[in-house]
C-alpha cells in the first residue's frame, strides 16, 4: 500500500515553469530600460509678483514690483530683439548709460555691498524670449539678490 | 539511468532561478512605477532654460501647482484646449484654487505657483500668465529652470 501511495505523490508532482516566466520578465525588464528617460532635475527662482493691473497693454504699466520698501531700487533695462542684445543698469548712484553684457551686469551686482536690502525690476522688451529673462535671473540671484521682480519696459 | 541510476539524480545541477526572478521582477515593478510617476501636470511639450542657481523644491514645498506655458504663449491644461485669454486663464487658476483642499482663501494664500515656461516663449506671453496669477489672487509665483550651467 506504501508503494502505491508513493507512486501516486510523484506523479502529481508539480513543476512551476518558471523559464517562460523568466523570458517575459526580461522582456518587461528590457522595454522598460529601453524606454525609460530620467526627467532632468528642476528647480525654480522665487519671484516678486506685479501689481495687477487692468490694462492690458504691458507697454503702458508703470513699474510694478510690489516690494517697494527695500532701501534701494534698482532697474535693470533690456534691450533686444528676440535675443538679448544688451542690458543696462540703473539705481540710486548709478546710471544707465552703459551697454552690459551678462559677465558686465555681474560685475555691477557684485559691487553692490548688501543686495538683501536690494529690490531688482528686471525690464524686458516684448519680445524678449524667455530664456534670456531667466538668464538675467540666473546672475541676479547668483550675486545675492532675493527680490527680483519683472516688468515690461516703461516707456521714457 | 541506465549509466548508474541513482547516481545522476543526484548531480544533477539546477540553477536557482527564484532569486533571479524576484530580482528581475522588482526591476520590473521599479521601471513600472518610475515610468507612471511622470506627472501629469509636469507637461514634457514645455521645454525649460536651464539655469545654474535655480534651487530645487524641500521637503517642506507641499503646496503648490503648476502651470505650462508652451513655446506660443498658450496655457496648457489637461484635457482643455491651450489658454490664451487672460479672463479665461484666470477663471482657470481661480477654479483650481476652488477645488484645492485648503479651501479658495487659504489656497490662494499659501499654495505657490510654480511657472513652467518653454524657453523659447516670449516675455509678453509670460507676462500675461504672470499677471493673471496675479489677478486670480495668488501670492507665491516661482519661475521653474531647468537645473545645469547655461
Amino acid at each position: 500500500v506504501s508503494k502505491r501511495r508513493k507512486r501516486k505523490e510523484e506523479a502529481i508532482k508539480i513543476v512551476l515553469p518558471i523559464t517562460p516566466m523568466l523570458d517575459m520578465s526580461f522582456q518587461l525588464l528590457s522595454f522598460f530600460i529601453l524606454t525609460f528617460h530620467p526627467a532632468p532635475q528642476e528647480g525654480q527662482f522665487s519671484m516678486t509678483l506685479p501689481k495687477p493691473d487692468a490694462s492690458n497693454a504691458p507697454t503702458n504699466m508703470e513699474n510694478i514690483s510690489d516690494d517697494e520698501k527695500k532701501d534701494e531700487y534698482k532697474v535693470i533695462s533690456v534691450s533686444n530683439n528676440g535675443a538679448l542684445a544688451f542690458v543696462t543698469f540703473s539705481g540710486p548712484g548709478r546710471n544707465d548709460d552703459k551697454q552690459l553684457s551678462l559677465d558686465g551686469l555681474a560685475q555691477e551686482l557684485a559691487s553692490i555691498t548688501k543686495p538683501q536690502n536690494v529690490t531688482i525690476t528686471i525690464e524686458c522688451d516684448n519680445d524678449l524670449i524667455y530664456s534670456n529673462l531667466i538668464s538675467i535671473m540666473n546672475v541676479c540671484k547668483s550675486k545675492g539678490f532675493e527680490s527680483v521682480g519683472i516688468s515690461p519696459k516703461t516707456k521714457r | 539511468m541506465s549509466h548508474g541510476g541513482g547516481g545522476e539524480e543526484g548531480q544533477a545541477a539546477e540553477p536557482d532561478l527564484t532569486p533571479l526572478l524576484d530580482m528581475v521582477l522588482q526591476l520590473v515593478m521599479f521601471f513600472m512605477l518610475v515610468a507612471n510617476f511622470i506627472m501629469d501636470d509636469m507637461s514634457d511639450k514645455v521645454k525649460l532654460p536651464t539655469a545654474s542657481q535655480a534651487k530645487p523644491l524641500s521637503a517642506k514645498d507641499t503646496n503648490f501647482i503648476y502651470v505650462n506655458v508652451n513655446n506660443k504663449g498658450q496655457l496648457l491644461t489637461l484635457g482643455k484646449e491651450p489658454m490664451t485669454d487672460p479672463t479665461e486663464i484666470e477663471a482657470h487658476l481661480r477654479s483650481v484654487a476652488r477645488l484645492n483642499p485648503l479651501g479658495e482663501a487659504e489656497a490662494l494664500a499659501k499654495v505657490t505657483v510654480i511657472m513652467r515656461a518653454d524657453k523659447n516663449a516670449q516675455f509678453r506671453d509670460i507676462f500675461k500668465v504672470i499677471r493673471s496669477v496675479k489677478v486670480a489672487g495668488y501670492k507665491n509665483l516661482q519661475l521653474r529652470a531647468e537645473i545645469g550651467t547655461n
